[in-house]
């Protein structure tokens, strides 16, 4: 039985294929995933062009309000929406910067099955290395959260209400900000170790074998 | 492109070239709900890559890759199987047998002998069975054409030590 025509027995696949398919099952399975595309398409518009909007406008309506009312002010006050929406501004920098990086380094991999690999391993390795080291972390989790506790006080500071009668909302406010970020944090650094690690040795290993060693 | 385009263009590739996946299927998952999964994944990454066929290979060439790749990926699932989860979201059903009465018996035992080698090797063995060049495999896959050479020879070894095998007893 040579090559050619064990090729000619593999080629007669074609004419009596192996599987049919249920088109009505296709047809629901494509529609999933169009929905699916939507909304990772509308929460990623939402994101994008939704959050950072409201939150510099609620910040800005903050500093107005610190403006034009008659309560006398510290420099303090007017520094926390600032602060604030500088805050979120350096991260949705941070967040361009790095897909935009990440984004170049993407670029050089072309379709091919290595290259495929290639590129989810540089992907990996973003997501792995944006979850662990440290100055990464903070650089993802610590502006959002001094934008958040920024809102909090400002709008604290505008009600005039005496922080003894507020003082367990902010507490509890910044500690429950504090958890989420602490939470976030953890559970990131969790599923890589769990899941992109595995993930990344055996993409390295597909790797090797592809360059033949 | 929007989506009744690209839900045409995938209908025409499914119709004309759905041997290809079958196969890609078929040699990369062994159990029934598997094929049922990868199977599903795979379509569903070729409707994802409509929008990005930019016609400098041919479709069948494009399908292959794209399937590969799922195929290759599709480990990860194959972690969360081990792990005792089910797959999510799988239609079942969605891929029917169809009767194998007059199949050639040599393609099942070219199944069993591609289902023992490694991930690349499989994929460049599917591929050389279907007839594409080292150009073309190398192209696909990634490799240069002297690694396809390679791992042809490779294949080809192990196939004839595994019919002469089977020839002596």
């Amino acid at each position: 039985m040579s090559l050619d025509e064990l090729m000619q027995a593999w080629q007669s696949q074609d004419a009596a294929p192996l599987y049919g398919v249920n088109e009505t099952l296709l047809h629901v399975a494509v529609l999933q995933e169009q929905a699916k595309v939507r909304t990772q398409r509308r929460v990623e518009g939402w994101v994008l062009y939704g959050v950072t909007p409201l939150l510099i406008a609620g910040l800005a309506f903050l500093f107005f309000i610190m403006v034009y009312d008659d309560d006398p002010r510290t420099s303090w006050d007017f520094a926390l929406p600032i602060v604030g929406v500088a805050s979120w501004l350096l991260w949705a920098w941070f967040l361009y910067r790095g897909r935009t990086a990440q984004a170049q380094r993407e670029r050089p991999f072309g379709a091919s099955l290595r290259d495929q690999v290639a590129r989810h391993l540089a992907q990996l390795d973003y997501q792995a290395t944006r979850a662990v080291r440290l100055a990464n972390v903070l650089r993802d989790g610590v502006p959002p959260f001094v934008a958040g506790i920024a809102m909090m006080l400002g709008g604290w500071r505008i009600n005039n209400e005496p922080f003894s009668t507020q003082w367990h909302w902010i507490v509890g406010g910044i500690l429950f900000t504090s958890a989420v970020s602490v939470g976030s944090v953890w559970l990131q650094r969790r599923r890589v170790k769990r899941e992109l690690l595995p993930r990344k040795r055996r993409l390295e290993a597909l790797l090797k074998e592809l360059d033949g060693q | 492109m929007i989506d009744s385009e690209r839900d045409r263009i995938f209908s025409e590739w499914l119709a004309g070239h759905k041997g290809i996946l079958f196969k890609v299927v078929h040699a990369y998952a062994f159990e029934h709900a598997d094929r049922q999964d990868l199977f599903q994944e795979i379509t569903l990454q070729v409707w994802r890559s409509v929008d990005a066929f930019r016609g400098e290979s041919s479709v069948p060439t494009w399908m292959y890759r794209v399937a590969l790749n799922t195929a290759i990926a599709w480990n990860r699932k194959e972690d969360r199987h081990q792990r005792g989860k089910q797959p999510l979201d799988v239609v079942e059903g969605l891929l029917t047998s169809a009767s194998s009465d007059g199949r050639d018996p040599r393609v099942e035992w070219l199944y069993r002998q591609i289902a023992q080698l490694k991930d690349v090797d499989r994929s460049v063995a599917l591929l050389l069975l279907d007839g594409f060049s080292y150009k073309e495999i190398a192209a696909i896959v990634g490799i240069t054409e002297s690694n396809v050479g390679v791992k042809i020879n490779r294949i080809k070894s192990a196939l004839a030590g595994k019919r002469a095998e089977e020839a002596e007893s």
